[in-house]
């Protein structure tokens, strides 16, 4: 999902991004109302995190502003002062959750899990290319009918490229958006990364002993990056059991290292 | 010079709200640099010893800013009372 920041706190703002980005979320971090307001009318983000106390325009104005413009946008209000008559305002002027400091990240994220859970319940939140169908509400992924279990950043590089169906993705733009690391970094991680995708994808085609080799549902841009290809898109219900975890505090992957 | 009565209180208690409210922002900014430390960097391994030290220091700046407003509100009382 794309989130937008409006933040004037740089550290709590680069706190912020840095850990939306490891949820797996594409995150853009302003430090001013105006810029907000323009950033969000311009990118039409899926949820907007805004600040009430900002420098140029502040998040009243911002709300009041961005009122029957933006109804796709989910936003959740941050703010330090303890007023209900201010939540209040803010709820009636379009905003869909407050939040108050000092808060623990661990309910931001849930916070924003609803507010996505509820604005996907009126888009179709599953992604389907050549038998592979990712849901983006419940975090499942399925081939041919079949759960796939995948870690949180498979799941983001599955998404990226699903969402991206018929164009190449760049290494360097997959690199940027789904790692957060400079395109220019010397590292294979993308290639090491797609591989997992394959095996797994494949196992659950042709099972875990057979060749993937011939399995092109992830496809390979020479000396480029790589591609879903728009062939097979589908829209068949299946089955679909297995659950991609978000990034909670320690629930990170034991065994698995990827090659820098 | 000792302000008294409730024109005293007001102008505490205003100035007190907006010091709460300067203190929440590097209280939330500890709290979530401090989780978010613990989380995976890449989805897959633990944080490394290197990662946990970047964490540390990024919250000791935070605490600092804490401790500078605690000190602030701490210099305001002792004038007003």
């Amino acid at each position: 999902m794309r989130v937008l920041i409006v933040e004037d706190d740089v550290a709590l703002g680069l706190f912020l991004a840095k850990g939306l980005k490891l949820e797996g979320h594409e995150v853009e971090l302003v430090t001013d109302g105006q810029t907000g307001l323009q950033k969000a009318l311009a990118s039409r983000p899926d949820l907007m995190v805004l600040d009430l106390g900002l420098p140029q325009k502040d998040g009243m104005q911002v709300l009041e502003e961005m009122q029957g413009h933006l109804a796709e946008t989910s936003v959740l209000v941050l703010t330090g002062r303890n007023l209900v008559q201010e939540r209040v305002r803010c709820l009636n002027l379009g905003a869909d959750d407050c939040l108050l400091k000092p808060f623990s990240f661990s309910e931001l994220i849930a916070r924003c899990r609803g507010l996505l859970r509820r604005r996907m319940q009126y888009a179709d939140p599953v992604l389907r290319v050549g038998g592979v169908e990712l849901n983006r509400m419940d975090r499942s992924v399925a081939r041919d009918g079949r759960a796939v279990e995948l870690t949180a950043k498979e799941f983001a590089l599955l998404e990226y490229l699903m969402q991206a169906r018929g164009k190449t993705c760049l290494r360097s733009d997959l690199l940027r958006d789904v790692w957060q690391a400079s395109p220019s970094a010397g590292t294979n991680v993308v290639d090491v990364y797609v591989n997992y995708l394959r095996k797994k994808l494949g196992a659950a085609r042709y099972g875990a002993s057979e060749t993937t080799a011939n399995d092109r549902v992830i496809e390979t841009v020479r000396g480029v990056g790589y591609m879903m290809s728009k062939e097979g898109m589908d829209s068949g219900v299946s089955k679909l059991v297995a659950r991609t975890p978000y990034l909670d505090g320690v629930a990170w992957t034991e065994g698995r290292q990827a090659s820098a | 010079m000792h302000k008294t009565g409730a024109m005293a209180e007001t102008d505490l208690a205003s100035w007190m709200r907006t010091a709460i409210h300067d203190l929440c922002q590097p209280m939330t900014a500890l709290e979530c640099g401090l989780f978010i430390g613990t989380m995976s960097p890449d989805g897959v391994r633990k944080p490394t010893a290197e990662d946990l030290t970047v964490t540390i220091i990024e919250a000791l700046e935070q605490c600092g800013r804490v401790s500078a407003q605690l000190k602030a509100m701490q210099a305001r009382l002792q004038t007003e009372f």
